[in-house]
């Protein structure tokens, strides 16, 4: 069983605000041109030809099946921008072969607040968009870059999904394979699905990389890779942006796709959603995870939005201004408030991309530095704080 | 291998970064083998020789020029010492240093030696640009004359060491030299000098930025009194200015900051000794250097070193090796006083970059400096 799928996500990105900026509307410390422009040239090189790409498939193969997530914040920019893709997309989300799956609306790090209240809202206000929009109620939640931890699982499992996608790093899963289904910690009702992080990012990662033993990579290369693979299920997740974004049209990724399907079910492989795979897999171990585990960098933890102590009080301050935006209950406060959680903003703080992992971090960041990310958010943050006193 | 090496200054008879370049080059290149013979114009009082390996041969320049009293000496008796200098490097040079392997120039002051003496030994020219006439006068009204002088000397040097890439770039820019003949070599610090420091303290609320170095047009003075305008005027309470060291602008300065309303805010320490220059660093909390031109900014490390958050602008050289410092615009008021008041707000910030600033700078040995420098000298002479 191969088991697809994507990440589709962009965050809504602040705009150079010095100390004395005050907005004056909800967008107003968002670069809202520079929001339009990424996501323009994204969804050229990306979304629409990816999409397109995936109704012809599902035309021509029957059994073909991916699923998707869309973050709140995703939908909210497609709205915006481009409404027409927002279109090609409902019309692919109303096959069943398509799963959408469960997240926070604001793709933040809300699942790892001591109180896990703001985290269960966040849930609802994604689930709400993705039924007016799509017309569906995800059953498989997937938290913000696949973060996970013993604490969390209890949230989503509370709010009635019944599965639940991590990264299946070896830190887990010791000897254990990624390719079967597990339950969490002293948690039952929810299993958990894992990635198979060699086979996902030998897409998503290496596909181009001419450095790379195994490069060129073809579809039946892989597809052959895939079928040998053992246990229950080969778990896929990646960027959508993989196809045409980080690796362009002109590496071949748009024909690597194209023929997968194809050659898989020659190959006698099956397509499967997250939700099939819970319905017909029983798990087969527990996973302990105390730590909070994700699928970012090499140490595969949360350090790439909580390694250095600028993170940290951005991040202990946005959470315990709760109480005051509530209490003042204005919604464009609390969407401000919101917006500032969004785990994006933390990873460009981050000051592990000197030692290493540089590509990544640097590729991702529309700073020069991490203290300019660190400049502008405390700026925006003051700014929300003088409209709550 | 033996090095004939026409300086200008050398501790303690100095006016800026050149003399402590030259001290730590050659006690770095004595302990890797080579030997000198150092030419420096003659003092009041005169320099013992370090020992048989390095001998420091003082030329006599025109009596009654101060020629390290930058502020006092009028330019053209100033002028008029460095071209007799030069003459009588020639002459002394040619009867005391034979033997030498190969020659190295610092600066337009002593290259006119240097082309010479290249002429008649034939040996290789090393020609070190600390900086150019377009850095020192922030390219407004370069001495065209200088500039011809600065092109001659790069022009017949076997090899040119540049402080940074950015004077690389401006040497091949500005000058039209083959990239492949420049070579870029950075300073370093000696970080000894700051051993017996007190670790800093980041808690405090109030804080004091720093302005040290020349306080010369280069280095953008008046932006940084702008700078401190800018910081009071949005009601900023607890900052304070200090601007550490002398320099043409020190006068125009303080009457800027007066009519800015803010003279009761920043001061003005003029001329300070080695020990006011170190204490400067430890007692302020932020290093801001507005230049309009710096080949490179020994001060910048010293500053980072000491563990004070730095903001630098575009045009100082040696922000393009480090990482863990603020980079803005030199003109850019608004930009500059809003780092400020966040690193004011967020000891975090203050903190962070401090720390890894300090770590970040380390690197910048003078062994390393003599190390890539003596790879020059290899390369002049294969």
């Amino acid at each position: 069983m191969i088991c697809f799928y994507f990440q589709v996500h962009q965050p809504i990105r602040l705009k150079r605000t010095r100390s004395w900026d005050r907005a004056a509307d909800t967008y107003g410390h968002f670069d809202m041109d520079k929001n339009k422009e990424i996501f323009d040239r994204v969804s050229d090189k990306c979304y629409f030809p990816t999409t397109s790409l995936i109704q012809d498939l599902m035309d021509e193969h029957k059994e073909f099946k991916v699923s998707f997530s869309f973050s709140g914040i995703w939908i909210e920019q497609c709205k915006l921008f481009r409404p027409e893709l927002l279109d090609l997309f409902k019309d692919l989300c109303k096959r069943k072969e398509v799963e959408l799956l469960g997240e926070t609306y604001y793709h933040s790090l809300s699942g790892l607040y001591d109180e896990q209240d703001e985290f269960a809202e966040q849930i609802e206000l994604h689930r709400k968009t993705i039924s007016e929009v799509f017309g569906r109620s995800p059953e498989v939640f997937r938290n913000t870059e696949l973060i996970y931890d013993n604490r969390l699982v209890r949230t989503v499992k509370e709010k009635g999904f019944k599965g639940i996608l991590t990264e299946g790093t070896e830190r887990i899963l010791g000897w254990r394979s990624p390719n079967y289904l597990y339950k969490p910690f002293h948690l039952d009702g929810i299993s958990v699905l894992l990635k198979n992080y060699k086979l996902s990012d030998d897409v998503a990662f290496r596909f181009s990389n001419w450095e790379w033993g195994e490069y060129p990579l073809t579809a039946d290369k892989y597809v052959d890779w895939l079928s040998k693979a053992p246990g229950d299920c080969v778990n896929l997740f990646m960027d959508y942006e993989t196809f045409g974004e980080h690796q362009w049209k002109e590496t071949g990724i748009f024909e690597f796709l194209k023929r997968l399907p194809g050659y898989a079910l020659e190959k006698n492989l099956s397509f499967s959603t997250p939700s099939e795979l819970v319905e017909n897999f029983e798990p087969v171990g527990t996973i302990d995870v105390p730590l909070a585990i994700s699928w970012a960098d090499i140490e595969r933890d949360v350090s790439a939005w909580l390694d250095n102590e600028m993170q940290q009080e951005c991040f202990n301050e946005i959470r315990d201004l709760k109480r005051k935006v509530k209490e003042k209950g204005d919604d464009d406060l609390i969407h401000f408030w919101r917006l500032l959680q969004t785990s994006d903003h933390f990873y460009y703080m981050s000051t592990k991309w000197y030692e290493g992992d540089q590509d990544i971090h640097t590729y991702f960041n529309p700073y020069r530095s991490p203290y300019m990310g660190f400049i502008n958010y405390v700026n925006a943050l003051a700014d929300l704080k003088s409209k709550l006193n | 291998m033996k090095c004939g090496m026409v300086g200008w200054e050398f501790p303690p008879f100095r006016a800026g970064g050149l003399g402590v370049h030259c001290l730590e080059l050659t006690r770095g290149l004595l302990s890797r083998g080579v030997t000198i013979d150092f030419y420096m114009p003659k003092t009041a009082d005169r320099i013992k020789s370090p020992g048989e390996k390095m001998r420091i041969l003082q030329v006599p320049v025109l009596k009654d020029v101060g020629i390290y009293e930058r502020e006092k000496i009028n330019l053209k008796d100033f002028f008029d010492a460095v071209h007799y200098y030069n003459l009588r490097t020639v002459d002394l040079f040619s009867e005391e240093s034979e033997d030498i392997d190969l020659i190295h120039c610092h600066d337009w002051i002593t290259v006119k030696a240097g082309i010479e003496l290249k002429r008649r030994s034939g040996k290789p020219l090393i020609f070190t640009v600390h900086s150019t006439e377009y850095d020192r006068s922030a390219n407004f009204f370069p001495m065209k004359w200088v500039i011809k002088i600065e092109e001659e000397g790069m022009e017949n040097a076997d090899l040119i060491i540049a402080v940074s890439h950015r004077t690389k770039k401006l040497i091949h820019d500005r000058y039209e030299i083959p990239d492949d003949k420049i070579k870029v070599v950075e300073n370093g610090v000696d970080f000894g000098k700051f051993w017996w420091h007190r670790k800093r303290n980041y808690s405090q609320k109030n804080c004091k930025v720093l302005f040290l170095g020349r306080v010369t047009r280069q280095k953008g003075p008046d932006f940084f009194v702008r700078v401190a305008k800018r910081i009071v005027e949005m009601g900023t309470q607890g900052c304070d200015f200090l601007v550490c060291g002398a320099g043409e602008m020190i006068e125009g300065c303080k009457s800027l900051a007066g009519e800015l309303g803010i003279a009761d805010r920043i001061k003005f320490t003029g001329e300070v000794s080695e020990e006011e220059l170190i204490s400067a660093y430890y007692n302020t909390d932020i290093y801001l250097l507005p230049a309009l031109s710096e080949p490179f900014g020994i001060t910048v490390i010293e500053a980072m070193a000491t563990g004070l958050p730095t903001i630098i602008s575009k045009d100082t050289g040696v922000g393009e090796s480090l990482k863990h410092c603020l980079e803005c615009d030199y003109w850019d008021i608004d930009e500059m006083a809003d780092y400020i008041i966040t690193l004011l707000n967020h000891r975090i910030l203050r903190e962070t970059m401090g720390r890894n600033g300090a770590r970040e700078v380390m690197r910048f040995t003078w062994g390393r400096t003599c190390d890539e420098t003596l790879r020059v000298y290899q390369e002049a002479l294969s």
